[in-house]
């Protein structure tokens, strides 16, 4: 019976976990697509905006030029150099998913260290330069001062690369949480089978020495049961003791 | 705003740390794998070696349980037996300085030695029960005149009585091993009375396990040793021995047709009423003895006669 019912457990449980692994990824899937396609949204937006060559005016989720409908507000403000005020209609700005950080956004961190190491490179060629010309002028070197400083030590741009999954939506929550609970149950099985087995090395062992001590003990017994056989009845050697201890009183009295 | 918290509720977790998370899971899977088609064997073999230790445990109980039991009653039945040996010594002093206050007239207590004589006899059995039911010690001289063998039960042997006698207290006293007291017997040579008692001795000795007879009767009597009695009463004593005769026969060794319970009754009584310490001679065979026994004891206790076994230290006794 045993055998069954550990069988359908650790079959079950395989089974639901891989179940829920396919879940997960196909729900990551998901969120990837989706963040995919909020970022070529977004692309899409930046270029209206940027290029200035497309502006909604209109109610909220008015159709845009690019047949996809967004959410929008009205910004008010003055043209510059004028007194006119005009009204248009901006894309509501939505947070893009950030489950997964995106190789563009990966590259625009490096292109930010990049630029500010440049920014420092420039920046000391500028000291050196300085430098040069002061000892040309004679005002002494200062170049040695400059150069006895060590350079800052460049640290490189680390980005951690992370993975973020959205506990907010209640099945995936919920799937994690019975995923967790099944592997706990799977370990603590296996713990009690590791458990089991050790028991059952080590009970023979015991077992043997348990019975060595009963062999003895039960050694002792028979000599004991001899010991008091070699000494009689129990009641007849009470009766005996009292029987003197009468016949002492007798004499005494 | 719990609808903002919620949407704000996110994992998150690194390349390395899903890498392990991975592995783990598939190590749990893995040993889950491995486990669970040996899981039932590996019950079922524990459950079977669990089984046997708890069996092997409930013997060792058992059996410890049984020894503290048999430890105890040993250790009891020691202390009894030290007890008894102790309150015996005590008796045999107590009485030694009676039977001397007796004899000076300093008091006025009475003493019965009852002694029975040619045993063992399977009659014996009856006068130790009767003996035990009247709380009274008496002294058997004992022989091995019959053989190994009770006379009036032929399937049981001598030797395995004696430690009765003991067992309850009373005395065994020395009846010579063959009893020969007619022409060319015991008494015909001192060499031969001692060798008699040696081996008589010897056989109690062997019989009881470690217990010597020392007071010696003599067949018939001390006086049917005639004009050897003083060479044998030497040669007693230089080996240890003390001999005893009676002060008062109860006339049961008469003949079957003179003895009966009256008889013998009115032979203790009459004496007992001029003697303060008697040796009363008894045999172990005669059944009249047994019949008048009860009335014999009733009456001397009445009569303030306390029973004692014959010990060695007593006044009565020849050293």
């Amino acid at each position: 019976m045993w055998y069954y019912i550990s069988s359908y457990v650790g079959i079950y449980c395989v089974c639901h976990s891989c179940l829920i692994v396919l879940g997960i990824i196909t729900v990551m899937d998901e969120n990837k697509e989706k963040t995919l396609q909020t970022e070529e949204q977004e692309n899409r937006r930046t270029f209206s905006r940027d290029t200035s060559r497309h502006t909604w005016i209109g109610d909220v989720d008015e159709m845009g030029p690019d047949e996809i409908s967004r959410t929008v507000k009205r910004m008010t403000q003055t043209i510059p150099g004028t007194e006119i005020r005009s009204t248009r209609m901006v894309e509501k700005q939505r947070k893009a998913y950030k489950g997964f950080i995106t190789d563009e956004e990966v590259k625009d961190a490096e292109d930010r260290a990049e630029a500010e190491r440049r920014a420092r490179a420039e920046e000391r060629n500028a000291r050196l330069d300085m430098a040069q010309t002061r000892i040309y002028s004679g005002l002494g070197s200062g170049l040695e001062d400059e150069s006895a400083q060590p350079e800052e030590e460049r640290k490189p741009v680390r980005v951690r690369r992370t993975y973020s999954i959205n506990i907010s939506d209640g099945k995936i929550r919920k799937r994690l949480i019975a995923l967790a609970v099944i592997f706990a149950l799977m370990l603590l099985f296996d713990i009690g089978y590791l458990f089991l087995d050790r028991s059952a090395a080590g009970l023979p062992g015991r077992t043997e020495s348990v019975q060595k001590e009963t062999a003895e003990v039960l050694a002792e017994n028979e000599e004991l049961q001899q010991t008091a056989d070699n000494l009689g009845d129990y009641e007849q050697l009470k009766e005996l003791r009292d029987s003197w201890q009468r016949l002492k009183e007798q004499i005494e009295e | 705003m719990a609808e903002t918290e919620r949407t704000d509720r996110r994992i998150k977790i690194s390349k390395a740390g899903l890498i392990a998370a991975a592995l783990l899971a598939c190590a749990i899977l893995a040993a889950t794998v491995f486990t669970v088609p040996r899981f039932a064997g590996v019950f079922k073999e524990y459950r079977g070696l669990r089984q046997s230790y708890k069996t092997a445990q409930k013997e060792l109980t058992a059996a410890e349980k049984a020894n503290a039991g048999l430890s105890q009653k040993v250790k009891e039945m020691t202390k009894m037996k030290t007890d008894s040996e102790k309150l015996s010594k005590q008796v045999f002093e107590l009485a030694a300085k009676t039977e001397q206050d007796i004899v000076d007239g300093k008091s006025n207590k009475k003493i019965c030695y009852i002694t029975l004589d040619d045993g063992p006899y399977k009659r014996g059995q009856d006068f130790l029960e009767l003996f035990r039911k009247y709380d009274v010690k008496a002294t058997f001289f004992l022989t091995t005149a019959n053989g190994d063998l009770l006379p009036d039960q032929a399937d049981i042997s001598a030797s395995s009585v004696y430690p009765d006698y003991l067992r309850y207290g009373h005395t065994i006293g020395n009846h010579t091993y063959s009893h020969d007291y007619g022409d060319g017997g015991l008494y015909s040579d001192t060499g031969a009375f001692m060798k008699s008692v040696e081996d008589q001795t010897n056989f109690t000795e062997e019989a009881t396990g470690g217990y010597v007879p020392r007071i010696v009767r003599f067949p018939g009597g001390s006086g049917m040793a005639g004009s050897r009695l003083d060479e044998i009463e030497d040669s007693l004593r230089e080996r240890g021995y003390t001999w005893v005769d009676w002060t008062v026969d109860s006339g049961d060794s008469w003949g079957t047709d003179v003895a009966n319970a009256t008889l013998i009754k009115s032979n203790v009584l009459d004496a007992s009423k001029e003697q303060d310490i008697m040796v009363v001679l008894f045999h172990e065979w005669s059944e009249p003895t047994l019949e008048a026994m009860p009335d014999i004891i009733d009456s001397l206790r009445g009569s303030g006669y306390i029973f004692l076994p014959l010990f060695p230290e007593s006044v009565m006794v020849s050293k």
